[in-house]
Order: structure tokens, then sequence, then C-alpha cells
């Protein structure tokens, strides 16, 4: 049945005529406040939106809250792991979330979320009703249903609010060579020296933009893992160290983080970029490209980094807006916010739709503390505007303190803005979408027989149909397009996630539908 | 690919999905340069909903001729071209109620008799055609004739033979407005600039209506929601196309397909309980007297919760094995309904307007003949099927009478 | 840190509670996790978060599992597609 050495998503269980389809169980739950992410900004609003007295569940993917600033090890993990303060201020807020009545629930993904509190949406006619008849509202203050399923078990909750902190992922442009084992993005090798307290390799070369590559080295050398170097793209350490200098409530972190790289004496190259991986079965060196003024990789000047067997390489994080886009919210494109992001309003972090808040990177790439606050606001927001006690000074407060941390995020995402020249790597052969194993060629060649878009070239090639249903892939394909297009990356814009926001068992779909 | 308009153009066709694309081809190949202009990407609109089975079981008795040709004509075009997964892997029509063995047996018959080949299955018998369907069927209708095509594929491999023997193409380029002079359609206007041609293809599915009732032709055409499931990468299971009985109460009364594709996905969709209102109810006034041609709305919406319900009931009642597979996503389209369910192809209002366009959600079989009935039109010559079944005027001939 | 077992493609693996299967595999310097679905090149994780479905693997007889986001068990049996 199954083709030697390449993998299936699904198995088929063999049955016998008549056998019904196994029943799955899912757990019916209500409240009034559903946060979605039990990261910094998540595990904020569940504690504030709780003490203002409403009832709190929050829905998290992971096996254990914190996200990944606040990132909890295992019970059992090494002192070394878990002594250090991002852990420790990270279980304090857990703690106090689930005193104030917070239920966390983990391992639960988020693959639905529609209006209406009452049931799974509401019975409408389907295939016969013509468009002029269609009444399907994208949200409603009637309420939420939220359907997440995942290692820990499946539910569905109804909620009358819902706040949406889902955080951030690396931002990523393929290159040859990126699919191979070992090459990874900057966020995995964090999760994994942090969480695990494995280093993503023997010797790890770290390479993209952004401050974010200080810690990953710091946790990777904690972890006792070998950097064979940082390769940041951005050539002004100047203008970085001033925008540093301004803002003293960092400085201790900077320094806790830099020490042990110059104590380790762990090279740091500036004003390149990763061009290809090199390895038969997985990654074994890296070739260099200087940037010019403009951003674009010289390939005339290339040079290797070898005897590497990890590769860590990301230039910065775009929010995670699927949910937020699936109710319908609306975005804005800010590149140093990150790019597209959840419109709030910072008073309340109200999206466009009513019932639904924004905490954290998916309203802006901003950082873990002005996440917090910005969590904070949201939940106190959701709160009042559900009838518990007016917070408004206290939120006035939150958004006066948040605009220090908030504005320096934001000069250190413009300072840090990827090169423009990224796609510039790309050849021919270059898997673009990872999922489909569609190179650059064929999308080109799509585009050549006249698919003019990343839609196009979806329906032609299958590039960002797959499993990730293009978060991974959608700003390459963007760039590339874009690259080929003359155009900017941004025009591209993004696809509205549908059903489901993750795969999900049908006979899960089917018991969550049920009336 | 130069992105410049061309400013002429033997033939414009509107719409570039699988109609557009077949017509297209059918041009080029005759000799002619068409020019195709597609609002959006190809194939992204009505032809991307499609499932794209290649049939002519409980279809249209009246146009099995037009039927029995086009099957043959994917064929031909899979040995001509390619590249399009044409699978001919034969489709069941499962029974669930007692009611519809009766209509099912009176498909097959009046088939038979025009020499078709379609046979009634009971379960042992269909479980030996598709052996994961163990679910407790009736019985099966089994057409081994029919095929399925990847309908992006076929809509690209069709634009590049187009291409091939002259025909352009652009995405992306709307087309505004149908602009004639005295009883004769001279060009189109687009933002990119106008392209002058005599001939006009109205092949835009559910918006061919809107172009064509300026030109005084009112085309009773209603835009229909089309929804589909797809699940992660599966082992090969699923061998056949696998479709609902037509019940007694027709196609409005439970819809099924469900089918494998090559890549290893199960396509499927089910509506249980279809609604009606196809016959004119949304129409609406817009003060000229002539009814306003009703469009799919501009923002596509997601799947009806009732849809998906009804879809993965359906497909568990009849595969109970694919319970664990997981459902990877889901997509929504609008095809184009008329009041007795055939296209419209033909002339229609001013010398050089032709309509190709009313799918009715099984279009895609049909498109090559589509093609061809509007070449053969716009060439003068006599179609090998009946045109009169697809007359534009058809409808206003029905109200007189 | 407790140490427990578990077995990847059949090999015994020694991993410590808690760690997930894609650190356990990773530690044990086994990167290559299965093969793409058309060119059947090896890939490993990549996103890490569980964004990317790259880490797929058959976890006590589940396939489709993300690596990055089980934790091990003592006794489980990993099979990968490499």
């Amino acid at each position: 049945m199954s083709t030697p050495g390449i993998s299936f998503a699904g198995k088929i269980s063999p049955a016998k005529a008549g056998d019904p389809a196994r029943e799955a169980q899912v757990e019916r739950l209500s409240c009034d406040v559903c946060i979605v992410g039990a990261g910094a900004a998540g595990l904020s609003a569940a504690h504030a939106a709780a003490t203002s007295g409403a009832s709190v569940i929050v829905l998290d993917a992971f096996p254990r809250p914190g996200g990944q600033y606040y990132m909890q090890p295992p019970a059992e993990a090494s002192a070394s792991i878990s002594g250090n303060p991002q852990v420790t201020a990270g279980a304090t807020l857990i703690a106090e979330a689930e005193r104030a009545g917070v239920r966390i629930l983990s391992g639960r993904e988020v693959w639905g979320v529609f209006p209406g509190g009452d049931l799974a949406g509401g019975r409408v006619p389907g295939r016969g009703v013509p468009a002029a008849d269609f009444a399907e509202g994208v949200a409603g203050s009637n309420g939420f249903t939220l359907h997440a399923a995942g290692e820990d078990g499946a539910v569905r909750v109804t909620a009358r609010s819902i706040i949406v902190a889902t955080g951030a992922h690396d931002r990523v442009v393929p290159f040859p060579g990126w699919t191979l084992p070992g090459v990874m993005t900057p966020g995995a090798g964090q999760r994994l020296a942090k969480l695990s307290g494995t280093p993503p390799g023997r010797r790890t070369l770290i390479a993209g933009s952004g401050a974010f590559l200080l810690p990953v080295a710091a946790s990777i050398l904690k972890a006792g893992g070998q950097l064979a170097a940082v390769l940041e793209a951005n050539d002004r350490p100047l203008a970085a160290a001033a925008i540093v200098a301004r803002n003293p409530l960092i400085w201790r972190e900077f320094a806790r983080l830099a020490w042990p790289l110059w104590r380790a004496r762990v090279p740091w190259y500036r004003g390149g970029m990763v061009v290809a991986a090199l390895g038969d079965d997985r990654v074994r060196a890296a070739v260099i490209a200087p940037l010019d003024g403009r951003g674009t990789p010289d390939l005339t000047r290339t040079f290797e980094i070898g005897d590497i067997d990890a590769l860590l390489v990301g230039y910065g994080f775009r929010p995670h807006i699927e949910l937020t886009a699936a109710v319908g919210c609306a975005h804005d494109f800010d590149e140093a916010a990150g790019g597209w992001h959840c419109r709030v309003d910072p008073a309340t972090a109200a999206t466009t739709v009513p019932g639904v808040y924004a905490a954290g990177e998916t309203g802006g790439i901003a950082g873990a503390r002005p996440a917090r606050l910005s969590g904070r606001i949201a939940g106190l927001a959701a709160a009042e505007s559900l009838g518990f006690s007016d917070t408004s000074p206290e939120r006035r407060r939150l958004v006066a303190r948040r605009r220090g941390p908030a504005a320096f995020a934001t000069a250190l995402n413009r300072h840090f803005a990827p090169p423009r020249g990224l796609a510039a790597a790309i050849t021919d052969d270059t898997v673009m979408c990872r999922c489909e194993d569609v190179t650059a060629g064929e999308v080109r060649a799509a585009l050549a027989d006249g698919a003019d878009d990343a839609f196009g070239s979806k329906l032609w090639t299958r590039a960002g149909m797959g499993l990730c249903q293009g978060r991974v892939c959608g700003f390459g394909l963007a760039s590339l397009i874009a690259a080929d297009r003359d155009l900017d990356p941004e025009e591209v814009g993004f696809n509205t996630p549908r059903l489901p926001l993750r795969p999900v068992k049908l006979s899960t779909m089917q018991a969550a539908l049920k009336e | 690919m130069s992105t410049a308009l061309p400013k002429t153009a033997d033939v414009v066709i509107v719409g570039g999905g699988i109609v557009g694309a077949a017509t297209a081809q059918a041009l080029a190949r005759a000799g002619l340069k068409p020019l195709v202009l597609e609002k959006g990407a190809f194939g992204g609109a009505v032809s991307g909903a499609s499932l794209a089975c290649i049939s002519t079981h409980m279809m249209d008795l009246e146009e099995l001729k037009l039927l029995a040709w086009t099957r043959a004509r994917w064929a031909e075009l899979d040995a001509e071209i390619g590249g399009f997964e044409y699978n001919r892997c034969g489709q069941l029509r499962f029974i669930a109620r007692e009611a519809d063995v009766a209509v099912a047996e009176g498909w097959i018959a009046a088939e038979r008799a025009a020499g078709l080949t379609p046979e009634l299955l009971d379960p042992a018998a269909v479980r030996e055609v598709e052996p994961a369907l163990t679910g407790p069927i009736l019985a099966a209708s089994w057409s081994a004739l029919d095929a399925v095509v990847n309908p992006f594929l076929a809509v690209r491999a069709l634009l590049a033979d187009a291409q091939h023997y002259g025909a352009t193409v652009r995405a992306h380029t709307p087309v505004a407005g149908v602009r004639t002079e005295g009883h004769r359609v001279t060009g189109v206007t687009t933002p990119a600039g106008t392209v002058d041609t005599p001939h006009v293809v109205l092949a835009a599915g559910p918006w061919a209506a809107r172009l064509a009732a300026p030109l005084g032709v009112i085309l009773p055409m209603l835009p229909r929601k089309a929804q589909c499931l797809a699940t992660v990468r599966v082992p090969p299971v699923i061998r056949r196309v696998v479709g609902a009985c037509e019940s007694a109460g027709g196609v409005e009364a439970g819809y099924t397909q469900i089918q494998q594709a090559r890549e290893g996905q199960v396509l499927f969709n089910t509506v249980l309980a279809g609604g009606t209102a196809q016959a004119g109810g949304a129409d609406k006034d817009n003060g000229t007297g002539a009814p306003a041609a009703v469009t799919p709305p501009p923002v596509v919406p997601p799947v009806d919760l009732a849809f998906v319900r009804d879809s993965v009931e359906t497909l568990l009642w009849l595969f109970p094995g694919l319970a664990d597979i997981e459902v990877l996503r889901s997509w929504v389209r609008y095809e184009a309904v008329t009041p007795d369910s055939r296209f419209v192809a033909g002339p229609a209002g001013p010398e050089g307007l032709w309509i190709a366009a009313g799918d009715n959600g099984t279009g895609f079989v049909r498109s090559p003949a589509i093609g061809r009935l509007v070449t053969d039109g716009i060439l003068g010559k006599t179609p090998p099927f009946d045109a009169a079944l697809y007359r534009a005027d058809r409808f206003a001939t029905a109200a007189a009478a | 840190m407790s140490a427990i077992v578990i077995t990847v493609d059949g090999d015994r693996l020694e991993a410590r509670a808690g760690m997930t299967v894609a650190a356990a595999l990773i530690a044990a310097d086994r990167p290559v996790l299965r093969r793409s679905p058309r060119a059947g090149a090896p890939r490993g994780v990549h996103c890490g978060m569980g964004h990317c479905f790259e880490c797929l693997v058959t976890i006590d007889g589940t396939p489709g599992r993300r690596a990055c986001l089980v934790e091990v068990r003592d006794g489980m049996a990993v099979e990968t597609g490499r």
C-alpha cells in the first residue's frame, strides 16, 4: 500500500462491511473569554480577565504553556535549563493565572473558529442556495465557537469573546539546500536548546538578521553546543548600538546574553547572507555572499563556512494572523511590525471584529514586554466589555507604559529589516514549497505559462497547497513572484486561511460538528 | 511572458476557466488568433471547484450525443497533449434509499438504449470494484468508462496548447464591457486598454450575465455556491469516482462526489439537504425594467458548516476506514446555474457576441464540446451535435410559449 | 533528569523525560526524519514549533505526528521515514 521511504500523513484503518466509523470524543466547554495562545500575551490576558471576574479558558498548541519567551522546560529538567530568569518569570505568570481561576488547555491546536456561541455555527443550506441569499456573518456579538484538537484530546469551546495571542514565526526565504536536515529556523534552535537542553547540532552557524540571533546563540552555548559563527545581514552595528544605548531597560539582558558569546570568542560576521547550504543527506557547510548597499547578495564573491551540522537562518518574525484573518479582522502591512499584522485599537486591543481582541505579536512584532502589556490590556478590556469591572484607568496607564518598549521594538525591526535581495539566491532547482516539493523552476514555468500570481501558480504547481498551507513558503513565494514581476512582496498580499486552520481528523471533525 | 495587452484579436474570450481554455484551443487549432482575458487566475473561479469527472452517466438523456462525443474528446486530448492526470477510473453512484433503485434502473435502461454501458451492482459487486467502500449502501450504478482529470492542470494544458497554436492569454485582466457599433461587436474594454475584435465569447461562468445584460442579452443564470474538502495525502484507498445516485427529486435532493487525487488527497463534497431556488428567485430589479444580473459575492465566503458536517458524515458512512485521516483544506467557488440545467452556448444579441457559460456544476466534461460549438459557429460550420439545446434565446421562447 | 528509553527504527535510544521527540533524535545525531513526497529528498526539523510539518514521524504506530510537539515517553516507538 505505502510507497517505501515516502511518508504519508494519514493511516487507513481496515474496515469490514457495515462497520461504522470509529467515533471521537470532543469535550464541550464554555467560558466568558477564550484565549488562543499561552505565551507572554495570552497568559497576561488570561490573568487580567480572570481577576476582573471573567471565566477564562486558554487553548495552546504546545505540551506546556509559556509560549516562546516564557518557554517552560519539563519538571525533570536540569537546573541549568530551568534556572534562568525567563523560565522563573514564566512559571510565576502561569501560577498566577491558574490561581485566578484560568483553565489552561495545553496540546490543543485551534482548527476552526466560528461566530455564534449557541452550537457549531447554526445550520445553513448549502449548494442549492443562490449567492444573493448569502447571510453568514463573519462574526457577531453572539460569541464564538472554537474547535481545537491535539495530543491531549479535542475540545469545543463556546466563548463570549476571544483574544488571539498566537505569537509569531520566523521569516524565512528559500535558498538552495534549505531543505537539508540540520537547516532550521532560529526559533527551532531556541526551542531545542531552551526546552530540551539539546543544541540543534554539534557545531551551528546562526545567520539572518535581528536581535533574536543573540539569545539563540546564548542558548546554544548554554546547552553545550559550539557555534561556528553568527552572521548578521545588517552592516550598521553603530546604529544598532545607538538603539540599544537609548533603552537602559534592556542593558542588563543584553549584557547577560552577549557575555557568553564574547567569552567563547564566537566570530560575528556582518553584511552577508547565506546563499546555499551544502551537504548530501544533511547540512555540512554554508555558502555566504556579501550584501551590497541595496541588500543584494554578490554571488561572485562567496565563501564557505564548513564543518557544521546545523544552520539556523531567519530574518526576523512574521505575526501569526491565521486566526484573526479567518474571522475577518482587518490587517495592515508595516515592515516595522513584521509585515502583515492584525489592526488593533491600542487602548483596548480590540480588532475590527466585535468580540475579537488581538494581543502580543499578532498585532505587530514588538517583543515580550509589550506583549505582556498588550495582553493585560486585552484581558481587562475584554472582561470590561462583558460587564465585569471598569478598568479604564489601569488600561490608560498600561498603554503609556507600553509606548517606550514598543517604540524600541519598532526601531529594532526597522533597523534589522530583511535585505531586499533575499530572493536572489533562489535557483531553478531550489525547493520553494517544502510540503509539496515544488521547485522555483516549476513556479517560474507556471508564471511563464500565464499564471500571474501566487494563487495562479499554486493551482498549477501545488506550491502552498500542502500540510503547512503556505505558512512556511508564503513569504518566499511572494518574494520570488515579486522579483519575477518587479513588484514589492507586500503587493502579493496573503491568502485568507480556510477551514481547517490545522489538519484535523475526520472523526474529530464529525464529533465536533454534531448538534 | 510579455504583459502588454494586444491591440487586436480574431476572437476575445472572456474567462480563462476550462470553457474559455477549451474554446481558445479549438479556435487556435482552427487557425484563428484568440485572446483569453481572465479577471483573476486561470481556472481559479468556477473550474477550481470542479472535481472534473468526465462522465456520461446520470447527466442528461437529451445530451447523450454531446456527452459521448466530449468523453471521447477528453481521451483524445490526453493522448494528444496529456499532462492533466487523465484517469479512466470509472464512476460508482451509490444508492442509499430503496426509492432510488428505480431511479437508477431508469437511467441505466435509457443510457444502454443509447449504446452506453452502465450497470447496476449489488453491495458485494461494489466492493469488488471499490474495496474500501464498506458502508451500508443498497446498491450502486457503475459506469466503467467514466474518467477524471485534474481540473487545474487541464486548464493549464489546454491554454498551453492554445498558445502553441497562436492564442494569447492574460490573467488578472478583467473585461469591463463589450463594445459595439450598430448591431456589431467591435471590441472589449479592460483597465489595461481596449482590444479590437469582431468576436467576443463570454465564457465567464456566473459573471457572463453581467457582461451580456448591457447588450440587451438577458441570461437567466444564477451563481450557486460550490464547496469542497480535501484530506492530507494518504496511501491509495479510493480507486473510483464515487457519487450519489441521483435521487428522486433531482440533484438538489442530495449530492455527493468523492475521489482520491493522484497525489493522494481524498477530495469530497456532499450536500444532503440542498436548497432550492435556482428559478430566478434572486433576480433584482435594476430600475431599467430588465432584471439585473446576479453575480457571486466579491469576497468568497468560507465553507458552510452544514456542508462540512454533511460531507464528513457521508464520507465516513461510505468509507469508515478513513476516520483517522485528517482534513487539510476546504474551498468555495461559484458555478452558474440555468433554469434547465444546460449550458448557454451560441450566438446572442449583437453580431459577433457568443455565449459559452452555464456549467450547472457539471460543466467540466462538456467544455470541449462547448468550445467546439462556439468555434463551429464562428467558422460557419455545423457542429456534430444538436446546437438547438444550448441556444441563448430558448428561455425567452419558453417564457413566451 | 530521569533517563528513559525509546526505540527509533528499532534501535534503543536513551532520552531525558520531557524532551521532545525531535530533540531526542537530534541529540542522538539522527537528523533525517523522513523523505519528501515527490523527490524523496531527506528532511528534518525545520520550524521546531509545529507550523511546518517537516518533522512528521510515526509514533507508536500513528503516522503523521510532529516530532517537535510530542514529548518522549518511556517505551515509545518512533519510526522515521528516512
